[in-house]
């Protein structure tokens, strides 16, 4: 046990305390701690107009995530739980990006989402004779949409497991009892299959909305720096790591750590009665 | 069709829902959706096995076209040679197994020690670990390179070597990382936690010590919830950048090929070929195919019974 809790110490718990640490001290290097600036570095960071809407473009993020993120596996699931051929084929074929590593899978996007005329998707809308799109660039907007798509098109199939593996533990005796009440297809869906997947929404509501806070690679090699769509980690990175401003970087890591900390803590409490349940 | 259909009796709908045509016409459409989502799915991946094969003024170009003018495999293995993809590759084995070994191990038996053991503070320990979950590891990047910065000056004076120079030495720490996972951890303690505590005693009683009890009975006993954290920790260790671009910056040969990758796209100085960086994605993405077309119907149902993606 002791090793194990050394590992987690040194790699988790320490470096989580020292980003408090050195967000009161004036450090803008790897190797010495200058002096104590107290909440200098808060104020610092709070006034910096790029880490201001990095905060506002998370909120955007969440949105556009819960709206298609979200909802997307769920309605995949509760229509695939109806389809009886190809089924195993349409599970598999649906999985298969998650497998696809993150950075490899963005810079695939890369090309597709160019905006020149030889970009993969304009290439494909001039084969149908239509008018190339600029994408990720216009209108400014856009971006954060299509970011969470190229998200989505990733995580949906292994959420949409999730989902279905639920459906499936649903007696088929609620179905035909609403059947013979006359209930419709829309009630059924609303009486029998909401109630009974309500805990996995509950739970991976809070993981997706943990989930866009870890946004960095996505935007930084789509977007590079535009404001539009710049995220947390990305200025945290670039001011930590690139800029050696360790601690402006801490203040930013403590502001996130914090929101995390509070949604965390919803999670827990979502899901203490399931796992009290496994005990 | 009709076949299947007619012994379809669970679900939202039912066989006798299809006897209706309106509702036969809304199946076939259900159908073709799932064709679509699936070449969605598929056609990324895809466009990029096929692009290797093409010359690069064809990847990009102003029409699409989706299969090359030939299959050349030679091309693929002269290029491999010429960027020495082998190299990388042997560099991303070699942190993925370590990683592998470091997380089964450490998570595990922290598990074993919460779960069978429980030790006097136990429950504190645990309920530091969880509340962690969710913090992305980027957030402590700079104090834990520092961290690691003084660590190996500290063991540099020791030793009386520089230990950056000793080779892979710096690959310590990003093995050692995957043995601090809070998801893993609790994944090892609900599926420790089921099973029976009559067994641990009746090995205690014939004089088991804690190493035998974990390595002979506990890891044998849970090969399923075993597998599933090998499969996400192989997953995230082949996937991994960050830390790794921090550690290798100094002997770049060291590099693993997702840290080729993400330098090739972050450092916008960086002079690469379209087909040099287009080879690279490829070879990033093989791997993990053929580990999920390994396994595939464990993943399937591993990602069911823990409840959570990775």
């Amino acid at each position: 046990m002791l090793p194990s809790v050394l590992l987690f110490a040194f790699f988790i718990w320490v470096p989580l305390l020292k980003n408090v640490y050195f967000s009161f001290f004036d450090i803008t290097n790897y190797s010495t701690i200058g002096d104590f600036v107290g909440f200098d570095n808060y104020r610092a960071i709070f006034q910096d107009p790029t880490f201001t809407r990095a905060l506002w473009n998370t909120v955007q993020y969440i949105l556009w995530s819960l709206l298609i993120g979200f909802t997307l596996p769920m309605i995949l699931a509760v229509l695939l739980n109806e389809v009886v051929h190809f089924k195993g084929l349409f599970r598999t074929a649906l999985n298969i990006p998650n497998f696809v590593p993150g950075i490899a899978a963005t810079a695939i996007w890369v090309y597709f989402f160019r905006s020149e005329q030889n970009g993969v998707l304009n290439s494909i809308l001039a084969n149908f004779g239509l008018d190339q799109i600029s994408w990720l660039y216009s209108p400014s907007w856009s971006a954060i949409p299509l970011i969470v798509l190229t998200l989505t098109w990733k995580g949906a199939g292994a959420t949409m497991l999730i989902y279905l593996a639920q459906l499936q533990t649903i007696d088929n005796v609620y179905y035909e009892a609403a059947r013979i009440e006359g209930a419709t297809a829309f009630q059924r869906i609303r009486l029998v299959t909401m109630p009974a997947v309500f805990q996995n929404i509950k739970t991976l509501f809070i993981l997706q909305v943990i989930a866009v806070f870890q946004v960095f690679y996505e935007p930084l090699m789509l977007t590079k720096q535009s404001i539009y769509s710049v995220s947390l980690l990305q200025i945290l990175y670039k001011t930590a790591v690139q800029d050696m401003e360790v601690s402006k970087g801490a203040a930013m890591g403590v502001v996130v750590s914090l929101l995390l900390f509070v949604l965390t803590f919803l999670y827990l409490r979502g899901t203490r009665s399931k796992e009290r349940g496994e005990e | 069709m009709k076949h299947r259909l007619a012994v379809k009796n669970e679900g939202i709908f039912i066989f006798s829902d299809y006897k209706k045509p309106s509702s036969k016409i809304l199946y076939s459409l259900l159908i073709v959706f799932f064709l679509i989502v699936s070449i969605i799915s598929i056609f990324p991946p895809l466009w990029l096995f096929l692009s290797s094969f093409k010359s690069p003024d064809l990847v990009l170009s102003d029409h699409f076209k989706l299969l090359p003018d030939s299959m050349d495999f030679t091309m693929i293995l002269s290029v491999w040679r010429q960027f020495s993809f082998g190299k990388y590759y042997l560099n991303s084995f070699l942190l993925v197994a370590g990683a592998l070994v470091a997380s089964i191990l450490f998570n595990g038996l922290l598990a074993y020690s919460t779960s069978v053991v429980k030790p006097k503070g136990y429950k504190v320990i645990d309920m530091m670990v969880i509340s962690t979950l969710m913090i992305p590891a980027m957030i402590n990047i700079s104090p834990l390179y520092m961290s690691i910065i003084s660590v190996f000056n500290t063991l540099s004076s020791w030793f009386g070597t520089n230990v950056w120079n000793l080779p892979y030495f710096s690959y310590l720490p990003l093995w050692l990382v995957y043995g601090a996972n809070a998801y893993y951890y609790v994944l090892f303690k609900v599926y420790f936690s089921s099973l029976p505590k009559s067994l641990f005693e009746a090995a205690r009683v014939d004089g088991a010590n804690h190493w035998q009890m974990f390595t002979k009975l506990l890891l044998p006993m849970s090969m399923p919830i075993v597998m599933v954290v090998a499969i996400f920790t192989m997953n995230a260790a082949w996937s991994d950048f960050l830390l790794p671009s921090l550690m290798t910056q100094i002997n770049q040969n060291e590099r693993p090929i997702m840290v080729k990758l993400y330098t090739m796209y972050a450092d916008q100085m960086a002079q690469v070929t379209l087909q040099e960086k287009l080879m690279t994605i490829m070879f990033s993405v093989i791997p993990p195919i053929v580990l999920f077309a390994l396994f595939q119907k464990k993943i399937s149902s591993s990602v069911s019974t823990s409840g959570l993606k990775e």
